[in-house]
């Protein structure tokens, strides 16, 4: 299954996604969200899931029955539009709370088998080089955080230039 | 010089950025104007945009969330930006960043998302530090600068107080915690079985996989 995590208003959305396969999944805007207020009680509480009451409570598991991860985000400061932050904010319940060794740095353990594919498609028309570099380390960092089994960033100007490269 | 001290955690109250802004409180001098801000939610009021934007300095105090900026600071970001480019403003931009993992410099990111938001709402850049293990110095409260838990952050801190002061630049600082890693793992490991078993939880309950 695909999980594509985007910020596209409706009719963006319906013109990029018309024809999406049955099996990818789309978390919008116009889903109900919450902040991430960092109470951990996805993993001492209520292991797995996350205890405000919303449309993201089971993003955690969502995202374990994902094989392919897209993200379509404008690029803000070289990061994710606070929409689609918010979302990977949330996912904390994705990992377990134990610590462990991963790429040589301090990670959280796997709280699921799966590993999935990664990619990032940033649009915007004024994306400075700063930001591009900041955002590529930033995907990479969130590939190694996700275990992810691959990573790819890409940035377009537009979400015409996006729709011509990603049919 | 006023200095605008801004608490960027989603939680109001016992955050470590609140204990890493009140460590940086006992390093400046008295004679300056101290004005603490606390950025909680996705929104800010017009008092608060117009007493940050009258800072000489500002200090964003946050934590890292998925190796960047938590998402209600992301929303106040852009409403500062957007008040503060109606008028010039020499306001130089302090950071510090705390995570849960080890190493400090996983906040690099965060710290140059902050930057870069400096530069869209043209404001002077001034220093970043990123903290690991932020929770430790946290519940280190009353322990003094330079000792146990602090030990690692008071050369940086003196650092970056200096830079603050004269607003000048400088290169981003990154703290280690004083504890080996693996000591550290196996110390939060166990802290965080101990505080399942408080909601009732045994250990492997709290790896399932829902």
């Amino acid at each position: 299954m695909k999980l594509i995590i985007h910020d596209l208003n409706q009719s963006e959305a319906d013109r990029l996604f018309g024809q999406h396969p049955d099996d990818a999944i789309l978390i919008g805007k116009d889903q109900e969200i919450h902040q991430c207020v960092g109470c951990f009680g996805c993993w001492i509480e209520t292991p797995g899931l996350c205890k405000i009451k919303d449309d993201f409570s089971d993003i955690g598991k969502r995202m374990a029955q994902s094989d392919e991860v897209e993200i379509i985000s404008h690029c803000l400061y070289g990061g994710f539009s606070p929409f689609v932050k918010n979302v990977l904010d949330r996912t904390l319940p994705y990992h377990q709370p134990y610590f462990t060794i991963r790429d040589g740095e301090m990670h959280q353990k796997d709280r699921y088998k799966n590993h999935v594919n990664l990619s990032v498609r940033f649009y915007g028309e004024d994306i400075t080089l700063p930001e591009k570099t900041t955002a590529e380390r930033f995907v990479e960092y969130n590939g190694v955080d996700l275990h992810a089994q691959s990573h790819t960033v890409s940035f377009y100007k537009n979400l015409e230039e996006m729709e011509a490269q990603r049919r | 010089m006023k200095i605008g001290l801004i608490n960027g955690s989603p939680k109001a109250m016992g955050s470590t950025s609140e204990v890493l802004l009140d460590e940086l409180k006992t390093l400046l001098p008295p004679d300056h104007d101290l004005v603490s801000f606390g950025i909680h939610h996705a929104m800010l009021g017009v008092n608060q945009l117009e007493d940050i934007a009258s800072c000489d300095v500002l200090v964003f105090a946050l934590p890292m969330y998925m190796g960047g900026i938590p998402s209600h600071l992301l929303h106040c970001l852009i409403q500062l930006e957007k008040s503060l480019t109606e008028s010039p403003h020499d306001i130089t931009v302090y950071t510090i960043v705390n995570n849960g993992h080890y190493e400090g410099s996983q906040n690099e990111t965060t710290i140059a998302m902050m930057k870069n938001w400096t530069h869209r709402a043209h404001l002077k850049w001034g220093q970043g530090i990123g903290i690991g293990s932020g929770v430790m110095i946290a519940m280190a409260k009353d322990v003094a600068l330079g000792h146990g838990s602090k030990k690692n952050l008071a050369h940086p801190y003196s650092t970056f107080v200096n830079n603050l002061l004269d607003r000048e630049s400088g290169d981003n600082l990154y703290v280690n915690p004083t504890y080996p890693r693996f000591a550290l793992i196996q110390g939060a490991n166990h802290g965080w079985t101990k505080q399942g078993k408080a909601h009732g939880l045994r250990k492997k309950d709290l790896t399932i996989a829902p």
